[in-house]
């Protein structure tokens, strides 16, 4: 050891115990084999073939494609295809269906090009008693099928004090990578594509929610109806309304009504409108120009990187996407349960139970500010983590944003799920889930309700708090106990 | 070390030869280190393999007059702090990770008994700790860095290490207990019975 220390009972015991270690675990024979590989793919550059499939890569490969495959076979089976017909012969539901099979692969809506501008504008819900913060955006996209597109947005933040921040990024999926220039920053970042989703421009204009997700969400807990025939840039579209959510993970701003505007001939939504929880308005989305299968130069895809740039290669990096897409925020550091009491905005929960064995590892706050700052959502979590001896773990996550319970909604129809009282609340329970990412029975047990769900919730927005209804939720999950380990956990709960 | 430095030129110079001979060097260790700290084989061996390779790009802003053992661990810890970022999203999004973990954790029961150091109590209170603390303890006496070389790994100040150091082995004290600090002479008579030949 580099550096004397004092050898009593505890640190004989780590020698001993690390000596064994390092006896036991050695570095696999083939690992120069393994770094010559990866080197070969990364200085080959990002149009070389990607990394070697290795056993996990391959169970996330197959994992992800298998539910993808399932989840658009069965979609798609039940999805009205045509020209579009009248409002008076197609059902809400049929509507929705459509928008959403189109929204997470275009090409099942007969879409192999699409070239289309959007603009954006959202504003913070509240009363702000003078300038109202509110968001601009102005987009040009191309999308080729599959898993090809381009976007060139202009944004605008305007705060609470007046001032604005205007950032100008151009997005590009080559259909390995998705490249991320934020031109102002003269910086990009390139990360794996994401093998599930075709396109982010539907999550756009549908207000910021994957769509396959969405659709669980829209049907499960939101009820559509078929308002009105529309029109937007010349093209023929139900509007259809869906209900103030009743269940699942929503933002602010999202907490109300919903409408859009669906494309008869496409299935591709062309206008959104967000209602907050109090009916104010709180997002418009709209098509602007749109141009279906126009003929696209395939160099539109490819990412040229600038010269001068700031290059962040995270393609080692699996791809992690939050529910609307962007990369989860930086892990916060371990703190305490008295910490995280006071840094959360919510009265935080601990169990005073949990299944012998297990002991609490970790405790993390989740304040999301740049995905917060782009959803202009909060995020304002707490996850506890206890583990077992033998890796065994116990999550529990509660507060604003945090998700579990907006995925269980989109639970595998052959999962096992039910309801169970705890409490006195209902809580909904889903054995193997979530399945849109790609979990297999009996892999995780989740269990999920809300609190407060009419109440008041602070709302993250750049500078400054504001009140708006909101759900909380709280979410406990597990690799191994029971059902009926987990309801103790959760009466526990104080 | 001679031939170290000798390597280190020539790797330089993009000798990709000459980088086997620092693999094969601190393989051993950087795999280790992923194992403690990662508790997942599969996922340690990804880790230090991208380590060498973000050592490989990153040889040019090495100061070759410094030691390179604790650059190389620096480089994996970035590694690995990347992974146990992620290791926490499964229950928030993510999912493909952990239903891989599952999937692959020593299914060969032949395999695991070997590996028995898991089940030995000192694994266990160090699971038990904070992943800040576990890090520092893992740097400092399986790793065998320096505090600074600790502080400069995890990018925190010294005495954010020594806090740590200070208050993890206090913990490990309390949940060892006297009974699992047996003399060194009869814990390494049981460490040798045990161990993989």
């Amino acid at each position: 050891m580099n550096e004397p220390h004092g050898l009593g009972p505890l640190e004989r015991s780590f020698e001993v115990f690390f000596a064994r270690v390092r006896a036991e675990e050695r570095a696999p024979s083939d690992l120069w084999t393994g770094v010559v590989s990866r080197l070969n793919e990364v200085e080959a550059g990002p149009t070389a073939p990607r990394r070697r499939i290795g056993r996990r890569a391959v169970l996330r490969f197959a994992a992800a494609a298998s539910i993808v495959a399932v989840a658009m076979v069965g979609v798609f089976l039940v999805t009205v295809r045509g020209d579009g017909p009248s409002s008076s012969t197609v059902s809400a539901e049929e509507v929705l269906r459509r928008a959403v099979v189109t929204a997470a692969a275009p090409e099942a809506g007969g879409i192999a090009r699409l070239t289309l501008t959007l603009e954006i504008e959202s504003f913070a819900t509240g009363d702000w008693g003078g300038d109202e913060p509110s968001f601009e955006a102005r987009m040009q996209s191309w999308y080729q099928a599959p898993n090809h597109q381009r976007i060139e947005g202009e944004y605008l933040w305007r705060e609470f004090d007046g001032g604005t921040t205007a950032s100008s990024i151009i997005t590009v999926w080559d259909g390995d990578a998705v490249w991320r220039h934020t031109v102002d920053e003269q910086r990009v970042v390139v990360q794996n594509q994401d093998v599930t989703s075709d396109t982010f421009l539907q999550g756009l204009l549908w207000g910021g929610s994957v769509p396959n997700v969405s659709h669980e969400l829209a049907t499960a807990c939101r009820t559509p109806q078929i308002v009105d025939d529309g029109e937007v840039v010349g093209r023929a579209t139900y509007v259809l309304e869906l209900s103030r959510p009743r269940c699942g993970l929503v933002f602010p701003g999202g907490d109300g009504k919903q409408r859009i505007w669906v494309d008869r001939e496409t299935g591709l939504v062309l206008r959104s409108e967000w209602y907050a929880a109090d009916g104010m308005l709180a997002s418009v989305r709209r098509v602007t120009a749109i141009a279906v299968d126009a003929e696209i130069d395939d160099r539109r895809f490819d990412f040229i990187l600038p010269p001068g740039v700031a290059l962040d290669d995270r393609r080692g990096d699996a791809s992690y996407f939050y529910l609307t897409g962007l990369s989860m925020p930086e892990e916060p550091p371990s703190i305490s349960i008295g910490e995280a009491r006071e840094a959360a905005t919510f009265e935080l929960q601990v169990p005073t139970f949990v299944p012998a064995g297990f002991s609490l590892e970790s405790v993390q706050q989740y304040w999301g500010g740049e995905m917060a700052r782009e959803l202009r959502s909060h995020a304002d979590w707490v996850l506890l983590r206890y583990v077992d001896e033998g890796g065994n773990w116990l999550q529990i996550a509660q507060g604003y944003g945090g998700p579990l319970s907006g995925l269980m909604v989109a639970a595998p129809a052959d999962a096992r799920q039910g309801s169970v009282s705890v409490g006195g609340v209902d809580v909904l329970w889903v054995d193997g889930s979530p399945a849109v990412w790609g979990w297999g029975p009996g892999a995780m047990l989740t269990m999920s309700w809300q609190v407060n769900r009419d109440g008041t919730a602070r709302e993250y927005v750049a500078g400054g708090d504001v009140q708006s209804g909101s759900p909380r939720s709280m979410s406990l999950a597990t690799n191994v106990l029971s059902l009926d380990e987990l309801v103790a956990v959760a009466e526990s709960l104080e | 070390m001679d031939d170290e430095q000798d390597a280190l030129r020539r790797c330089r110079a993009g000798d990709r030869r000459a980088f086997s001979l620092i693999v094969n060097r601190y393989g051993d260790v950087l795999y280790g280190t992923a194992v403690m700290m990662l508790r997942d084989r599969v996922e340690a061996e990804d880790a230090v393999q991208d380590a060498f390779v973000d050592a490989w790009r990153g040889l040019g802003t090495f100061d070759g007059s410094r030691p390179l053992r604790p650059w190389l661990l620096r480089v994996l810890v970035n590694q690995v702090l990347r992974r146990q970022r992620r290791k926490v999203l499964p229950i928030v999004g993510g999912g493909d990770e952990t239903l891989a973990s599952l999937a692959s954790a020593d299914a060969d029961p032949e395999l695991a008994a070997l590996r028995s150091w898991e089940r030995e109590s000192v694994a266990v209170a160090l699971a038990a700790l904070p992943v800040d603390a576990a890090r520092v303890v893992i740097l400092r006496f399986f790793s065998e860095l320096t505090v600074a070389e600790v502080a400069e790994a995890l990018d925190v100040p010294e005495g954010t290490v020594k806090s740590r150091l200070h208050r993890a082995l206090r913990t490990l004290r309390d949940s060892l207990g006297e009974s699992d600090l047996a003399p060194q002479s009869k814990r390494e008579g049981r460490s040798e019975r045990k161990t993989r030949a």
